[in-house]
């Protein structure tokens, strides 16, 4: 943050040029494998993670540069990134696995479970949440919360509604105000004590959740066609933004503004109160069709967007991320 | 780079290919009106006259792909609704639609929210199992709704249209104050353009979909070098366009590979994944796309006002006449959106955009031999769909109505006109089917004179009609017609599993009990969306295979003293075989039915007509099959008389199976293996009442050849464990084989047996490969 300091100083005492908003890559990330997430927890480093199914990397531009991060750990696909530090970083991953990053070493921690996990965050270094679960049939949907000390499975209310194998992801305003989405439009509530379901208006999955606080609460999702669902204190609202693809990222720093991305390269600006949307410009790159799976706005005021070719890696055999980067203008 | 594109924009995106136009009008500069595209017809079911010789071979290979039948050890099920692509899309030929026969349930479960979550196959609802007989309805279901199979012909050229074309069209807020507001379904971002409700956009993912969801086969995607040659290419644009702002065909084309993520293709039946190989799914697509829209008739004075009156009722608000795709203008009559169609057609079902009330506009190219109409087919009539049509088209439903019988004849009449009219037929027989020679597949079993071949064709027209909900058809049914079921391998034969009867029961420590709504069960329901009655309590379901009717005629000469004669029920003579005939309470003895239950000909057609179509009949002295009223509003009874008679003439007429031989020394020497294994204990000639044989290979007689606990329906003087000595006549046309397709092969049917023919069983298994090929042969000859 420190060596950004002088630049957001300028930035506020002068009109300056205008914000270049313009998607640019960030680095050639196409042979690093998928990138799912992309989290820096004091804007001054940046993370991103992902990797194959059978080997998960950590990246980060803590040298200037982007480059791998030697974590010395063999792990799966790694999903989602997010922390309170340098020194206190957290990274989900498949069959169960998750990572702890002190700011010397890193370490897998038990989380008893194996499996998928595809979400992180917490109030603080003692409350945190994950959140999994395959989406296949045989697969449960899975609720993980860590305490300080260790991961205890949280039992799930029974849902409403069906054939739920999946939660992806989970933010929250604090400690007693925490949202879980998942499959098949699935979203919980957290109260502190007590895990509601609520029933939001759509059945689509439920891909991503972020905030500026309790009454500004926006998730994104559908696979197809991009799906938003907004809290604003009250009441859910939700709207189909076709034809924007599917969303899989949301972020906000403004309380009025949430930032989207997904499929097709999507990178979607949205005003909160009435979802009007602008899709941001893009370079695109060659190589066929990628998606964005996460965003992430840090206090530098860089926008980060990463994601992989998560369609066709199936049929090609090949693995490849795409990460972009822009500043903010919220 | 790619510019921005925003919502509040959309709309004028959506319009901007206005203003060239209108720069060129002002400008003065003439420019020539888009043409009519050339050599885009064909009859329904040929390829487009512009494929090359290389798509016309792969039109052929695709062909034979939708009609190839899929048998469970080639990935059918675990759940199915039907084994061939074709089964659904044969009317009034292969790409077509289907009668009431083929319509499927979608099922979900709705939430006080208003969403819904699909639940079964993908959100359809089979209705058989491999395991189960009957796939159970989901837990937690509480919304179904039908949906009528939608025809193929021209749906190559709409995949041509660009996005912008038919975005042209769209007017979701009414600005032009016209009450129709079409808007269009997107799909990853491109205009979607298939299905009730324009829900897909790709014809691979619109085939790729149901062959999972329907017939439970897997798929891969085409691989993009496979993709990039297909009729309507995918072309892969390495730079992605210049994105959604576009909305650029390569763009379209570049998703049209693929099915929506999140969509199961995979299944644990046991047979190795994809089992559609990508050869065959390239065919298959290839010949969807390459499917030419008929040509639409020379305007008539009748057919023209026809015409004017549909635009002066602004039909054509939603049916655009013509649409500018790449080779032209063509003319589907659709602008492929989705718009409101009032509360009486909505069926709560959301599919991506499009509400649970809004419907695509079906397009009118070819509609004449493809009803019944609207999404779930509850119009059989051009007239009835367009009375029931309500929200957007309203006004123009209501234009309609308000005019005189012979200016309704016209509308109609210039709607048949939109081409396949000559290609109508009441069921699937082809205008003007020629009856085969006597004796042979589908012909009459012997010489008829003047007046019993106008019968016989009149027989068969009634045979093979579609039967219209406003004639009775239902409430519940199996088939709307006698060849819904029965069409292996001419009109009046056997059916695949497809279209296989169920029975349920409950059997409780070996005692049967018949549940209160009866053994049978309907598969459809003609009023409104909901899965026929089933009793949930019940622990025995039995799929019963459609035996063949032809040379039941035959079979109905035979006399009563004839079938007793072989009856042994305690096997006095010692040989394990225990046969005894179905007497049934009034004296009769059956002959008909895996039960052997049904005492004649007449009968016969009594019980399928209520019993499979739900149609209820007139009384008629000494009969008691069928029924006199049902719970439908139409009016009992449902046929007359002359209709039964007409039905009992033509299959009492046809002849029996043909023998085929190929082989003569290698059948006579099955005969003769066939014979010392005992097989013809049972599977015997009986004489008719001139004391000729009738080489039906069959006692008629009710015997146990289950294995050890099998659990079956009773039927009065039928054990839940016995079953009628099928005929083996036309074996090598009827499979599956066993009451219930249980074996694929005619080797699979012999192993299958037990019970009272344990020992030829073991016989047969004890024989070499040669005899065993032999023993086959001769039963494949029959």
């Amino acid at each position: 943050m420190k060596r950004f300091l002088p630049l957001l100083l300028l930035a506020l005492a002068c009109p300056g040029p205008a914000t270049d908003t313009t998607w640019d890559p960030a680095f050639d990330a196409t042979s690093v494998g998928w990138l799912l997430s992309t989290f820096s927890p004091d804007g001054d480093v940046r993370y991103a993670v992902g990797g194959t199914p059978d080997a998960g990397v950590v990246y980060s531009d803590v040298t200037g540069d982007w480059a791998p991060v030697d974590t010395g750990l063999a792990t799966p696909l790694l999903n989602w990134v997010f922390g309170f530090g340098p020194d206190d970083l957290w990274v989900v991953g498949n069959a169960g696995t998750i990572v702890h990053h002190d700011g010397a070493s890193w370490a897998t921690v038990d989380s008893g479970t194996t499996e998928d996990l595809w979400g992180i965050w917490g109030s603080g270094p003692t409350d945190l949440w994950a959140v999994g679960g395959s989406g296949f049939d045989d697969a449960i949907a899975t609720l993980l919360h860590y305490d300080g000390a260790a991961w205890t499975s949280m039992e799930l209310p029974e849902l409403a509604r069906p054939n739920v194998h999946a939660l992806f992801k989970v933010w929250g305003s604090g400690p007693d105000d925490v949202f879980i989405v998942g499959q098949r439009g699935t979203l919980l509530r957290w109260n502190g004590s007590t895990l509601t379901e609520e029933l939001v208006g759509t059945s689509e999955d439920l891909i991503s959740v972020w905030g500026t606080g309790p009454d500004r609460v926006a998730v994104v999702g559908g696979r197809s066609n991009g799906i938003v669902v907004t809290w604003n204190g009250t009441e859910w609202h939700r709207e189909s933004v076709s034809p924007l693809p599917g969303l899989n990222g949301v972020w906000m720093g403004d309380p009025d503004v949430i930032h989207a991305v997904g499929v097709d390269f999507v990178t979607a600006t949205l005003d909160f109160e009435t979802l009007a949307w602008t899709e941001d410009d893009i370079t695109l790159p060659s190589g066929g069709r990628k998606a964005f799976h996460a965003v992430f706005g840090d206090a530098a005021g860089r926008l980060t967007t990463v994601g992989g070719n998560f369609a066709s890696a199936g049929t090609t055999g090949t693995y490849e991320g795409i990460a972009y980067e822009r500043e903010l203008d919220d | 780079m790619k510019a921005s594109l925003t919502n509040e924009s959309s709309t004028t995106e959506r319009t901007r290919w206005l203003a060239p136009l209108l720069l060129l009008l002002v400008a003065g500069c003439p420019t020539d009106p888009p043409k009519p595209a050339e050599n885009v017809y064909a009859p329904m079911g040929e390829p487009l006259p512009t494929a090359t010789v290389e798509q016309l071979a792969t039109f052929e290979r695709g062909q034979a792909v939708a009609n190839r039948r899929f048998a469970p050890t080639e990935g059918l099920g675990p759940t199915f609704n039907v084994t061939a692509c074709g089964a659904c899309h044969e009317k009034p030929v292969l790409g077509g639609s289907a009668g009431h026969y083929r319509d499927f349930l979608l099922v979900g479960q709705t939430f006080e929210d208003g969403s819904r979550v699909e639940l079964g196959v993908n959100g359809v609802m089979d209705q058989f199992s491999l395991e189960t007989g009957r796939e159970r309805t989901p837990e937690g279901a509480n919304h179904f709704a039908t949906r009528n199979p939608i025809p193929f012909f021209g749906v190559g050229l709409i995949a041509e249209l660009s996005d912008e074309v038919i975005l042209a069209n769209a007017d979701p807020d009414d600005a032009d104050g016209d009450g129709i507001s079409g808007r269009a379904n997107f799909e990853r971002g491109f205009v979607a353009r298939f299905g009730r409700k324009s829900q897909t956009l790709s014809i691979e993912g619109f085939l790729r979909g149901p062959l999972f969801n329907h017939l439970g086969i897997t798929t891969d995607p085409l691989p993009a070098e496979l993709a990039a040659q297909l009729p309507v290419p995918v072309e892969i644009d390495e730079t992605l366009g210049t994105g959604r702002d576009a909305l650029t065909v390569g763009r379209r084309s570049d998703a049209q590979a693929t099915i929506p993520p999140g969509v199961r293709t995979t299944d644990d039946d046991g047979v190795p994944d994809p089992e559609l190989s990508v050869e065959d799914l390239f065919d298959l697509v290839s010949w969807a796309m390459l499917l030419a829209p008929p040509e639409p008739e020379e305007l008539t004075p009748q057919t023209e006002a026809g015409r004017e009156l549909f635009r002066s009722a602004n039909c054509s608000g939603c049916h655009v006449e013509s649409l500018e795709g790449p080779r032209g203008l063509i003319f589907p009559y659709s602008d492929f959106l989705v718009h409101d169609m009032g509360p009486d057609l909505a069926d709560g079902i959301f599919m991506l955009d499009a509400s649970g009330d809004e419907f695509r506009t079906q397009p009118l190219w070819g509609v004449a031999p493809v009803g019944p109409y609207l999404h779930d087919g509850r119009a059989d009539t051009l007239e009835e769909a367009i009375l029931l049509h309500g929200g957007e088209a309203q006004a123009s439903r209501d234009a309609f109505a308000a005019l005189g019988p012979e200016d309704r004849g016209r509308v109609v009449a210039f709607l048949e006109s939109l081409g396949g009219r000559d290609q109508h037929s009441a069921g699937l027989l082809p205008p003007g089917a020629v009856v085969p020679e006597p004796g042979a597949y589908g012909g009459p079993l012997r010489a008829l004179d003047a007046t019993e071949a106008d019968a016989y064709v009149a027989g068969r027209a009634v045979f093979d009609r579609d039967f219209p909900i406003h004639e009775g058809l239902g409430p519940s049914f199996n088939g709307d017609s006698c060849r819904a079921c029965h069409f292996d391998p001419v009109i009046g034969g056997a059916g695949p599993a497809d279209v296989d009867v169920t029975r349920h029961g409950n059997d409780v420590d070996g005692v049967f009990s018949l549940p209160l709504i009866g053994t049978t069960m309907g598969h459809r329901h003609a009023n409104g969306s909901v899965r026929p009655v089933f009793d949930d309590e019940c622990n025995v379901v039995e799929r019963r295979q459609t035996p063949t009717t032809l040379g039941l005629g035959v079979i109905d000469t035979i006399p009563d003293a004839a079938i007793l004669a072989n009856e042994d029920p305690d096997d006095l003579d010692g040989d394990g075989i225990r046969g005894h005939a179905h007497a049934m309470g009034d004296g009769r003895i059956g002959r008909f039915g895996w039960k052997g239950n049904v005492p004649s000909v007449l009968e016969f057609v009594r019980d399928a007509l209520s019993n499979e179509m739900g149609v209820t009949l007139p009384a008629q002295a000494g009969q008691t099959f069928g029924v006199g009223a049902d719970m439908d509003d139409i009016a009992d009874p449902e046929v007359d008389v002359d209709t039964i008679e007409a039905l009992t003439f033509f299959i009492a007429m046809q002849a029996p199976p043909p023998r085929t031989r190929t082989d003569m020394a290698m059948e006579t020497a099955g005969e003769t293996h066939f014979e010392a294994l005992g097989c013809a204990t049972c599977h015997r000639a009986l004489e008719d009442a001139e004391g000729m044989p009738v080489a039906l290979y069959s006692d008629l007689l009710l015997h146990d050849v289950q294995a050890e606990g099998f659990l079956g329906i009773e039927d009065d003087g039928a054990g839940t464990r016995e079953f009628r000595t099928p005929p083996l006549w036309g074996l090598a046309t009827s499979a599956p084989y066993m009451h219930d397709g249980r074996a694929e092969t005619v080797e699979g049917a012999i192993a299958a047996h037990a019970g009272e023919a344990a020992a030829s069983v073991a016989a047969y298994e004890a024989l070499d490969a040669t005899a065993r090929a032999e023993l086959v042969a001769f039963l494949r000859s029959l």
